[in-house]
């Protein structure tokens, strides 16, 4: 393949147009050819330039002008505030934490001793939900929890 | 022109051809909404002046509501829409010089180096400038290949020339582009 040759087939390769006959032939002459390595690379920022500014849509008066009355209103998207970037480490560490603190605290015992001296689960349940019943007072302590 | 058919962009839009052509204005409304980006932006490309770009839009969609009785079925409508985009652009052309690209320059010199949406902005009056060099025949290839992702045979197909014809625009438009838009590499033509 030829200088002129390559320089074609280097617009049909950037339009996906290429055959495929043709591409090993024009890819051996890239290899040996710095001047036309450089074209293409000039013709691949044509395309950068297209890509790179973003075409801007039509002005909002158009249907106006038209006489087909108003653009549908634009919906807006809420504003999402990015977190923190320490929040997933900090929750990480206070989830760790508690974890911790209930492994340690619900334990089973083992020693024998303290196995005799405990009182029996079921008793120790029903008092725990005794004294909650009368320290909750449903409508005074109740709140509804906050939407965010 | 053996163009393949491009299928409609929305398969509502033979239903809003139909209604449009009998004067529902619900269905006149839809096909500007489903167009009116692709059409405005193609005129915007080609003068590089905004208000041309929006008076020529809807000349445009007055002109094709007026011939939407004879309209193919089935066929999408945007092509049809951008050939007659096209030969309004064309009218204008004959008739006077294209206007200046100073709105654009106005908005593009405060382009800062920081600010990725401000360089495109520079970047899109750089190519702003640069397609108002080229003959019109290659600016709209050009626009039609990169803007909106037209074959070889689309574009023959909308700007009503050969393929070959449409295949050499497009080829010598983005040649031209390359050199102006600064993209020439001083080794280029040495061996």
């Amino acid at each position: 393949m030829i200088c002129d040759e390559a320089r074609l087939a280097a617009h049909e390769d950037l339009d996906g147009r290429l055959d495929a006959a043709a591409r090993p032939g024009y890819e051996a002459h890239l290899v040996g050819c710095a001047s036309c390595r450089a074209h293409r690379e000039g013709l691949s920022r044509v395309t950068a330039a297209f890509s790179a500014s973003p075409p801007q849509g039509a002005p909002v008066d158009l249907l106006g002008g038209l006489g087909l009355g108003e653009p549908p209103a634009r919906r807006e998207r809420p504003v999402r505030r990015p977190a923190a970037r320490w929040l997933p480490l900090a929750g990480g560490l206070a989830a760790a934490a508690v974890i911790a603190a209930v492994g340690l605290t619900l334990r089973p015992a083992t020693d024998p001793q303290l196995l005799a001296m405990s009182p029996s689960p079921a008793v120790e349940v029903g008092a725990d939900a005794e004294a909650i019943l009368t320290w909750f007072d449903e409508d005074a302590d109740y709140e509804e929890p906050l939407a965010f | 022109m053996g163009a393949p058919a491009r299928a409609p962009a929305d398969p509502r839009e033979a239903d809003w051809v139909r209604l449009g052509a009998v004067g529902d204005r619900e269905a006149l409304r839809a096909i500007v909404l489903a167009h009116q980006d692709p059409v405005y932006r193609l005129l915007l490309r080609l003068g590089g002046d905004r208000e041309l770009a929006r008076d020529l839009a809807q000349d445009t969609f007055v002109k094709a509501f007026a011939a939407l009785t004879g309209f193919r079925a089935g066929a999408a409508l945007r092509p049809w829409l951008f050939k007659i985009a096209n030969n309004l652009f064309l009218d204008h052309v004959r008739k006077r010089r294209p206007e200046s690209l100073d709105a654009l320059r106005e908005v593009g010199d405060d382009a800062g180096a920081e600010d990725p949406a401000l360089v495109r902005l520079g970047t899109g009056l750089a190519l702003a400038e640069a397609l108002a060099q080229l003959p019109v025949s290659w600016r709209q290839a050009l626009v039609l290949r990169h803007d909106d992702d037209m074959s070889y045979e689309e574009i023959a197909d909308v700007l009503g020339v050969p393929l070959g014809t449409a295949k050499t625009w497009l080829f010598r438009g983005r040649e031209r582009l390359k050199v102006l838009l600064g993209g020439d590499d001083p080794k280029e033509g040495t061996p």
